[in-house]
């Protein structure tokens, strides 16, 4: 024996320990970023917590819009299945019967029938859970059947020990050692040795004898299994209570479709090469040749795959069943063969491993808005339930007063809300919020990083996982404006979520946090719209001709706050009325017809004191109620006789008297027309005359898309009928703004919302001779003039308040044979310093008259509020006025 | 001046030195590996088991190991009578029956961990007097010494520790002058057999490991990311090399000091005790504390091997170099297998993982090889005269 073989030996040893420690060098110092990034990976987690969304209220503090926060119950199968006894008696039943004869045999609808399921899964033999020989119809498995029996000990393992309560993999690997220690019997059999020996702490019977355990065993499982069920069951009637709005929810049904999912989930495409192989081993071209099947149809292997998948698939059902059959025959006392119906030829690549009902992880919600007694009790029973989760969630609420979930006309002002969404409506807006959330976590997990001395590529990882926290987060729980105010105002109202920074154990306990960035709730957006006035005009618009459409605008006239803004569209196939956006959105032709009067008569007024050189309204023609030529191809007129209305502008404007204006048309021409329209923001002061598009929209705050613009679109009409308003649209919010405008002297700019800094408007160029004799029309159109139908709520109107009631109405022709007219009433309450209210109404598509349609929406509006004491004091300054009946008396 | 007087001068204490820093290592880290654990206190009891180590070790010292030339027969019969035994009467602990339940005595045996040193001092009882021998006497003969253990460990199942036989075998064989062409028709031998039992007798769980250990070389960064198979297959399988994996190479160069190591605090680690001992070493001290671990080993092993050049009687020298080939693979082997240089199986690493048997079983193959070194026995062999 020589030293040198033990040299050598030294050697080899040395040479071993010398790549070893390379080995681990390249793991530890070379790629170690890696691993480290793996390690953070394994420990770090970002926990997010959902933020409260700010409320929406009206202008009296009304919420109108608010969040609430709650619990949503969820459901994550593949935790369900692998570890609630039920389900794993149902799927591990289900599996062994499906590798038998083709079919599955239980559901989770009849929970009941799970009994039966464990009796079939403690009746398998061991000699199945080691010989995959065993299995009759192993060619078309899913899993394959290397893998089978593996799920299967898994599933026998797993269900014993979830109702036995001890651990499952003490169980299973004791079940493991019977299995592969050549055990007898079948599972319970094994299983009782186990418990008599007490190899599982915890796992023991007290029968004597083998018999006797194995009958003990059986009934405490099944007695388990029982009372699991029962918890199940009343888990769902608690869930049934829970549904408020009577609606039904059919948990096991529930279960059921997830059942399903989770099987199809794991039903991958086959390939033909493991078509081929399956085929193969499972002599089915043995059985093929031997067969009367004529198999002269196809050469060779390219020709079974040139054949149509129907023949294929009839084939091999055939020989399937007849496998079936044959097994069946021989079959060891298992369960009942019943009918073997063998499924479809489904194989699986035969390299693959099946991922485990890898689709089903994500959680899916069961229920949301859970009652919180309700939440607290699932909480209690968590343990019970496997496969449930219990999460914090938030919900929108919208209404005007609890209980009512109905916005009313204010929906499509206060807008809504949706899940957020890479793909959504409204992209740009969704990537800028998430992307500025992005940078701000991202920025939190590189000061941490910071902190942790950690290496850039590791930093990068995290910011990662922080992204991803922060896009699950919006996935689950992420609400961003869509429309309306929810929209506009989203950057308030949304708030930022919170997020947790933390590291946590295998058993995702939370050991240390290293950042918290607390929850910043959203702030509050108050409207202007003061509800109870919002209320008032959709019972004026509603208690006259429902099925017309039309809208009310009533605005603040010195502010330019929106008090109240209300609009109705109505289908002939629908019976009720809807609410719509008629008020500042186009739904047809708007021409604003005889309300663009006062504007043209301000502007000629304004243009005859500058250049006395127009013609004065005295020299102006009579009006003969008589058609007149205007040039070669028509002929306009006025409706009514006015006689020399037609030279006085107060007269002209009460009387809406159309040759007073005809011939300011005249004296004006179309340019300053069209300036005048621009003062108002009915147009846009630097647009050419031939095609004028309208202002931009001025509401402050809201998204422009929303709010359709004024426009002039003068085509088609001759000069004198742009005068009287025709190729004028203009949409009610705006005709209110301008009488605003002449209420007081200055535009103002429009505000929805409260909170938006306030302009101070615009001063109109006009002084108090030009808006006397306008103001006075008005007044006189409401007094004695086309609006003389409301007379008697002015009149109201001046008792309770001394305010005096101002307005013009306008009949604008919208068809060809001019049967149907927009009919428009706009107007004002005070005048000056006093103005209070600037208001428009308009029935579109009309058979009537401004006068006669339009004003008395105007007029029930005002009375309602004249019934209101504290209403008519916040609002008009007055007091309480008295009834029609009572002031004649 | 007696025998006994000069014992412990005639020690290699350098042996003792390496042995014993090796020991208190590991209790160090069976403490840190289960400190806040449901196992906490295993280190206290490993302080116990180590104790007990040294009072069989220092028996092993003062018997003069002639007489266990003399019994070694005997004690390969009681090695293979436990071994057949706790196939019937043994505790199935995590699926696999490998120790004896000692009544009142409140631990288990592991009779494969005796049964390597039975082995060893059957292998170098046997060739003692066959210098060069080949064919029957040494080779095949040695070889049926080492299966029938081998075979019974395997069939427990403990694949790792049935590994551990053969290189035990090859190593004393080699020592004694086996010729290396006998050896390699072992070796072939050896892999026909491996080749035979993949398929008829190897445990599916034991070729699902294998074959997950062959396939995660060709993963990358983005397979292990994106394919949910292999993130299945890592949650499964995979799982223990995989989080090994993680705790050496997120220990860096330096590692994150004693008790931090998170795959450890945090429980991502499974059977850091024992198995993967060597894992929390690494996550913990680095590349150099694992290498510092390792070094230590083969220092040892090295100390070990030029004992047995420096003993002339060939019992002895067997028994050392038995002894130096089966500490030293054993520690290899673990570390291979915690850095998935090898397929996952349980193997703990001498003198560091938790437990008794492993423990004390070390501790008497090194007492043995002491003892081999203090003594100046007669050389019986004509080897010895060279």
């Amino acid at each position: 024996m020589s030293r040198s073989r033990i040299l050598r030996l030294v050697a080899i040893f040395v040479a071993v320990a010398v790549a070893l420690a390379a080995g681990l060098f390249d793991i530890a110092v070379l790629d170690r970023d890696e691993w480290l990034e793996r390690s953070l990976r394994n420990r770090w987690a970002f926990r997010d917590v959902p933020t409260r969304r700010g409320a929406i209220v009206d202008a009296g503090g009304v919420p109108l819009a608010w969040d609430v926060p709650g619990f949503d119950l969820e459901l994550r199968y593949a935790t369900f299945r692998e570890e609630h006894p039920l389900a794993i008696c149902v799927h591990g039943a289900n599996l062994a019967h499906a590798a038998r004869d083709g079919h599955e045999r239980y559901d989770l609808l009849a929970p009941e029938r799970a009994r039966e399921a464990l009796r079939d899964l403690l009746a398998i033999p061991l000699a199945w859970l080691r010989d995959p020989a065993a299995w009759p119809l192993a060619l078309r498995l899913e899993p394959p059947v290397e893998d089978l029996r593996r799920e299967l000990r898994f599933h026998v393992g797993g269900a014993v020990a979830a109702l036995a309560g001890v651990s499952r993999w003490r169980l299973a690997a004791a079940l493991h050692a019977e299995v592969f220690g050549e055990g007898e019997g079948d599972v319970t059999a094994a299983l009782a040795r186990i418990a008599r020996r007490g190899d599982v702490a915890g796992f023991t019977v007290v029968a004597p004898s083998d018999a006797e355990a194995r009958h003990e065993l059986v009934e405490r499982c099944l007695a388990a299994l029982d009372q699991r069920i029962v918890e199940l069951r009343a888990l769902d009637a608690r869930l049934q209570r829970a549904l408020a709005d009577g609606s039904t929810f059919e948990l096991f049904a529930f279960l059921d479709e997830r059942r399903l999912a989770s099987r199809e989930a794991r039903r991958l495409a086959s390939l033909p090469e493991a078509e081929s192989s399956a085929l193969a081993d499972a002599g089915f071209w043995a059985w093929l040749a031997e067969s009367s099947v004529p198999w002269h149809e196809w050469p060779d292997w390219r020709g079974w795959l040139s054949l149509p998948q129907d023949r294929r698939a009839e084939l091999v059902r055939a020989f399937a069943t007849e496998r079936a059959r044959r097994i069946a025959e021989r079959a060891e006392d298992w369960f009942d063969a019943g009918s073997a119906r063998p499924a479809l030829f489904a194989p699986l690549p035969p390299d693959r491993k099946v991922p485990r009902f890898e689709d089903e992880r994500r959680p899916r919600r069961v229920l949301a808005r859970l009652p919180h007694e309700l939440a607290m009790w699932l909480a209690l029973i968590a343990e019970r339930q496997p496969g449930f989760l219990l999460r914090a969630s938030v919900l929108r609420e919208r209404g005007r007063v609890p209980g009512q979930v109905d916005l009313g006309s204010l929906a499509s002002v206060v807008g809504s809300v949706g899940s957020y969404a890479p793909e959504g409506r409204t992209p740009e807006l969704d990537a800028a919020r998430v992307l500025a959330d992005e940078a701000d976590f991202a920025r939190r997990a590189d000061e941490a990083a910071a902190g942790l001395e950690l290496a850039e590529s590791v930093t990068d990882a995290l910011r990662s996982r922080a992204e991803s926290a922060l896009r699950a987060h919006y996935g689950r729980l992420g609400r961003i404006g869509r429309s309306g105010v929810e929209a506009a105002y989203d950057e308030i109202l949304a708030g930022r979520p919170g997020l947790r920074f933390v590291e946590r154990d295998k058993r995702a306990r939370e050991l240390r946090m290293f950042e918290n960035l607390d929850v910043a709730p959203g702030a509050d957006v108050q409207l202007t719209v003061d509800l109870r006035l919002q209320v008032l005009a959709e019972r004026a618009l509603g208690e006259l001709s429902p099925e017309r459409e039309k809208a009310l605008v009533v605005l603040d006239a010195q502010s330019g706050d929106v008090l109240a803004i209300v609009a109705q569209v109505w289908r002939k196939d629908d019976p009720q009325p809807q609410w719509s956006t008629g008020a500042w959105a186009p739904a047809f032709n708007p021409y604003v017809g005889s309300v663009a009067k006062p504007l043209v008569a301000l502007e000629f007024l304004a243009a005859l004191r500058a250049d006395p050189a127009l013609g004065a309204p005295a020299a102006f023609p009579d009006c003969g109620g008589k058609p007149a030529p205007y040039d070669r191809r028509r002929r306009l007129r006025c409706g009514e006789v006015h006689g020399a209305g037609a030279r006085d502008t107060v007269h002209a404007i009460a009387e809406s008297c159309n040759v007073y204006f005809f011939r300011v048309a005249d004296e004006l021409g179309a340019e300053r027309i069209r300036a005048g329209f621009a003062r108002f923001g009915w147009a846009s002061p630097g647009a050419a005359a031939g095609g004028v598009d309208g202002s931009p929209p001025a509401i402050d705050g809201l998204p422009s898309r929303q709010w359709q613009a004024p426009r002039l679109r003068p085509a088609g009409f001759v000069l004198p009928m742009q005068a009287i308003g025709y190729g004028v649209e203009v949409w009610p919010l705006f005709v209110a703004r301008a009488y605003a405008g002449i209420a007081t002297g200055r535009l103002p700019e429009l505000r929805i919302v409260r909170s938006a800094a306030a302009g101070q408007g615009a001063a109109l160029p006009f002084d108090a001779t030009d808006f006397a004799p306008v103001r006075a029309g008005l007044a006189a159109c409401v007094e004695t003039g086309t609006a003389r139908a409301i007379a008697t709520s002015a009149r109201r109107l001046a008792l309770a308040t001394g305010l005096r009631l101002f307005g013009k109405t306008g009949t604008a022709e919208v068809t060809a044979d001019g049967t149907l007219n927009n009919a428009w009433f706009a107007g004002f309450v005070g005048e000056g310093h006093d103005a209070r209210l600037a208001f428009a109404a308009v029935e579109y598509r009309t058979d009537d008259h401004g006068g006669t349609s339009a004003a008395p929406i105007v007029a029930r509006f005002l009375d309602a509020m004249l019934d209101d004491p504290e209403l008519s004091a916040r609002w008009l300054g007055g007091r309480p006025a008295p009834r029609d009946g009572a002031r004649h008396r | 001046m007696n025998r006994a007087d000069l014992l412990p001068r005639r020690i290699d204490w350098w042996i003792v030195l390496l042995a014993a820093t090796i020991a208190l290592v590991g209790v160090a880290f069976v403490h840190s590996a289960t400190t806040g654990t449901d196992d906490e206190g295993l280190a206290r009891r490993q302080l116990v088991f180590l104790a007990a180590s040294v009072v069989g070790a220092a028996v092993a010292v003062v018997v003069p190991y002639a007489r266990f030339h003399r019994g070694a027969a005997s004690l390969y019969v009681l090695a293979l009578l436990a071994l057949v035994a706790v196939l019937f009467v043994g505790a199935v602990i995590n699926g696999a029956r490998r120790w004896i339940r000692i009544p009142g005595a409140g631990f288990l045996l592991q009779p494969s961990e005796f049964g390597k040193l039975a082995v060893v001092l059957a292998l170098a009882s046997w060739l003692r007097f066959r210098d060069r021998a080949s064919g029957f006497d040494g080779v095949v003969v040695p070889a049926l010494i080492t299966a029938v253990p081998a075979a019974l460990v395997f069939v427990e199942p403990d694949l790792g520790s049935s590994l551990v036989y053969w290189p035990i075998l090859f190593a004393i064989c080699y020592a004694a002058g086996a010729p290396v062409r006998a050896l390699s028709w072992l070796f072939l031998a050896g892999v026909l057999v491996i080749a035979v039992g993949w398929f008829t007798v190897f445990h599916e769980y034991q070729r699902s490991r294998a074959e997950v250990w062959a396939s995660h070389f060709g993963w990358d960064r983005t397979t292990i990311d994106t394919d949910p198979a292999v993130r299945q297959v890592l949650l499964d399988d995979g799982y223990q090399p995989w989080q090994s994996l993680i705790a050496i190479g997120s220990g860096g160069l330096t590692g994150f000091g004693y008790a931090q190591g998170p795959q450890n605090r945090f429980d991502f680690l499974p059977y850091r005790a024992g198995d993967y001992v060597f894992a929390v070493v690494a996550e913990e001290f680095g590349w150099l504390g694992a290498v510092g671990l390792l070094a230590a080993y083969l220092a040892l092993v090295l100390a070990l091997f030029l004992l047995a050049m420096r003993t002339r009687e060939r019992f002895g020298r067997l028994l050392v170099v038995g002894v130096a080939t089966w500490l030293g693979t054993q520690a290899f082997l673990h570390v291979a297998i915690c850095a998935w240089f090898l397929p996952a199986k349980g193997l703990p690493l001498p003198l560091v993982s938790q437990g008794g048997s492993v423990t004390l079983a070390a501790a008497l193959g090194i007492g043995l090889c002491l003892n081999v070194g203090a003594r100046r026995e007669p050389v019986l062999a004509a080897d010895g005269f060279r």
